[in-house]
């Protein structure tokens, strides 16, 4: 430790040159973390007085039916958007990749495209496309014989909804990110699986999936975090009234708690856990890769 | 050794950058403080956002009042604005002086030492030009404690499709509603009527539930903070939007695109909205212009917004800030306001004002200000809580469930009851 410090020390003029950096960084990150600790166990409406009441907030959220459904929707929207959405990204890129498609970039483009559009625009795109009586969707599903589906009327239907919505942003950052893998795999690899006979269905399990593996759990783990900070879609579609059934999420039943209740104690004990979760399926996320490495 | 000088000297300058851009409110106030000893000019920073008061009467503010430099700052509206309110008042520092509030107004009570009295400044002498339970709102109970003056109201009334009541055969002008159709449950019978024979319905049941709410002068809690949510006169407003939605009247709960679509294209003959849905209905259904009308409302009158002005107890100068105040709400500006975006003002005195007079094309060319006028004498207020949102959202979170999801009513009353319950149990 003291030899740290000397060596600080001894650099002092080159830490003061970052210090613009690191002071923001504590007073606007390092200081907000820990504040919302003590937070926690505090009750606070933003004005009044703090007044610390142990673990009461945690107690009250494991019994709220309402934290325990915002998880459960959490996790159906994330595995309804994530699991189709990262083995189709896989797809789209190995099929740019191929050497018979030509235009590599402008699909590479096109399919990042969705990614820098602005959230709550889309989201309201998306509402109108899915209303249930004058949506876009069910023209469509009317047009070929099906029947119209009130989208929102049920937690299925809205989840769908929101997955799509994710699956349709993401896809093509995913995707790119695959492509990138791809590209650098050696050539000789395929080329060796070639010349033993090997058919591109064995190629793309025994050659590309395996070397792909740091990718894919590079964009599970964030989509993973990203799964479990869905807020913006269900927040912008059930605009001020309560969210729909089946849409509230983790964060957005945070955000309420905080920002609408004004219950700042106890939305800070909801991250809290928040983060917790999204730590143990991180660890889960990469156990689970590296395990079947060797 | 020059690389040293040279670096020191980059270093000062980053700092310096730094300190500067976190301080720069602080030298903005400081300076005029010296120098307002000597007669010089006074500065007053002021909060509000778009739409709460007109830009031409902070123009006229500042040519009236050459000795005080108003910097009027917009903030987004809507609860980034309570949340940077509540933020800046607990946290103390270098705040606005003068903020405007929204129809929350009476959940800032409870922190009134964070706020000027108003009394103090004299506002008894303008009490008599604003409509009273608007005054109220401002006020603590026993009415010695003022934290803000009234800008605009936001009666609510019945909007209507004039050509689908007349086709029904049921009262079709301003008049002949008001005077025949008093009551929410001659509502509900005009809208079997016009249902019958238009196939047209009215908004839904959770827009019914909250307006009728708004015409009880009980709301969600008592005035000693008493949930009484689950009384009488709110099971009466749910079991009444549960029978015009059996009775199919109400259009079917969804999101606000699909409402708007079905006013486009002439599903939805009537709905209860406040002042500011004027905008809200043109922009929705441009198809149906010239077809709308407005009367005054059955069942009686609700309030849904409108916002005041007050001064935080921070300021160094609250008589300066009360004259600019009591200018800004003035009833000649608050006509300003009315006539650049529809606030309705909270000075009857002016109602009856030839300046006014505000006939829409949109409405067959009917004079708005007049039913609205009417309507805002009438208004019923009730008591405000800084929980009644949480109520409100879970009981509309219920009744929304009654008509998407076909939830039997009566357990999603006892759902949200005990919902509501647990959640104020903390």
């Amino acid at each position: 430790m003291g030899g740290l410090l000397k060596e600080i020390y001894k650099s002092r003029t080159l830490y003061l040159f970052i210090s613009p950096f690191y002071i923001l960084f504590l007073i606007f990150s390092v200081f907000p973390i820990f504040f919302s600790i003590y937070l926690s166990v505090h009750k606070w409406d933003g004005i009044g007085e703090m007044t610390s009441v142990g673990f009461k907030n945690f107690s009250y959220m494991f019994n709220d039916p309402v934290f325990w459904q915002a998880l459960v929707n959490n996790i159906a929207i994330w595995l309804l958007a994530n699991g189709p959405m990262l083995v189709c990204a896989l797809i789209v890129a190995f099929i740019i990749n191929l050497s018979i498609v030509k235009f590599k970039a402008f699909f590479r483009i096109a399919y990042f495209l969705p990614n820098i559009t602005a959230m709550v625009a889309v989201v309201i795109i998306f509402q109108s496309m899915f209303g249930n009586e004058y949506g876009l969707v069910n023209y469509f599903m009317e047009m070929v014989g099906l029947n119209k589906i009130a989208w929102f009327n049920s937690s299925t239907g809205v989840r769908v909804v929101i997955a799509v919505m994710i699956a349709w942003r993401y896809l093509g950052y995913n995707a790119v990110m695959y492509l990138s893998g791809l590209q650098r795999i050696p050539k000789d690899l395929y080329e060796a699986a070639d010349l033993d006979g090997a058919t591109m269905f064995q190629t793309f399990t025994k050659i590309t999936i395996p070397m792909l593996r740091p990718i894919i759990l590079f964009t599970v783990m964030m989509s993973t975090i990203g799964g479990f900070q869905i807020f913006t879609e269900p927040q912008v579609l059930a605009g001020n009234q309560a969210p729909y059934p089946g849409s509230e999420t983790i964060v957005l039943y945070m955000f309420r708690e905080g920002f609408i209740y004004q219950n700042y104690g106890y939305a800070a004990a909801v991250s809290w856990v928040l983060f917790v979760i999204i730590g143990l399926i991180s660890i889960l996320n990469w156990k689970f890769f590296n395990k079947s490495d060797d | 050794m020059k690389r040293k000088a040279l670096s020191s000297a980059l270093l000062a300058l980053c700092l310096v950058l730094i300190l500067s851009a976190c301080g720069q409110n602080n030298k903005n106030e400081a300076a005029p403080s010296n120098e307002s000893g000597k007669g010089g000019k006074v500065t007053l920073k002021m909060w509000y956002w778009n739409g709460a008061i007109s830009d031409s009467t902070i123009e006229a503010a500042k040519a009236k009042f050459p000795n005080i430099d108003l910097q009027a700052e917009k903030l987004p509206s809507g609860g980034d604005f309570l949340t940077k309110l509540k933020t800046t008042i607990s946290g103390g520092g270098n705040g606005p002086d003068i903020v405007t509030m929204d129809s929350w107004v009476s959940t800032m009570l409870t922190y009134k030492d964070k706020f000027v009295n108003l009394y103090d400044q004299g506002a008894s002498d303008i009490k008599p030009q604003y409509l009273e339970w608007k005054w109220r709102m401002g006020a603590t109970q026993d009415d010695k404690y003022l934290i803000g003056l009234p800008i605009d109201v936001a009666p609510v009334v019945l909007y209507y499709r004039a050509d689908l009541f007349k086709e029904a055969g049921v009262a079709s002008t301003p008049e002949e509603i008001k005077d025949q159709v008093k009551t929410v449950d001659d509502y509900l019978a005009l809208m079997k009527q016009v249902k019958e024979k238009t196939g047209t319905q009215s908004g839904t049941l959770v827009d019914l539930f909250r307006s009728i709410m708004g015409q009880s002068s009980l709301n969600y809690f008592d005035n000693d903070g008493n949930y009484i949510g689950d009384k009488e006169h709110v099971k009466k407003a749910w079991d009444f939007a549960v029978k015009a939605y059996k009775e199919g009247v109400t259009f079917p709960f969804s999101s606000d695109s699909e409402k708007n679509a079905a006013m486009n294209n002439g599903k939805i003959s009537s709905f209860t909205g406040a002042s500011w849905a004027v905008g809200d209905v043109i922009s929705a259904a441009p198809d149906t212009k010239g077809k709308w009308s407005i009367a005054y409302p059955p069942g009686g009158v609700g309030n849904q917004g409108g916002s005041f002005m007050g001064i935080l107890k921070s300021t160094k100068y609250p008589k300066e800030a009360y004259e600019v105040v009591k200018f800004l709400v003035s009833p000649d500006n608050l006509v300003a306001g009315y006539k650049e975006f529809g606030n309705y003002p909270s000075t009857p005195e002016i109602y009856a004002s030839p300046e006014m007079v505000n006939q829409s094309e949109f409405f067959g060319g009917q004079d708005l200000s007049t039913v609205f006028g009417e309507a805002a004498k009438d208004v019923q207020t009730a008591h405000t809580d800084s929980r009644d949102e949480l109520v409100i959202n879970a009981l509309a979170a219920a009744l929304g469930s009654v008509d998407a999801q076909k939830k039997d009513p009566e357990k999603a009353w006892t759902d949200a009851q005990q919902q509501i319950t647990r959640q104020l149990s903390r």
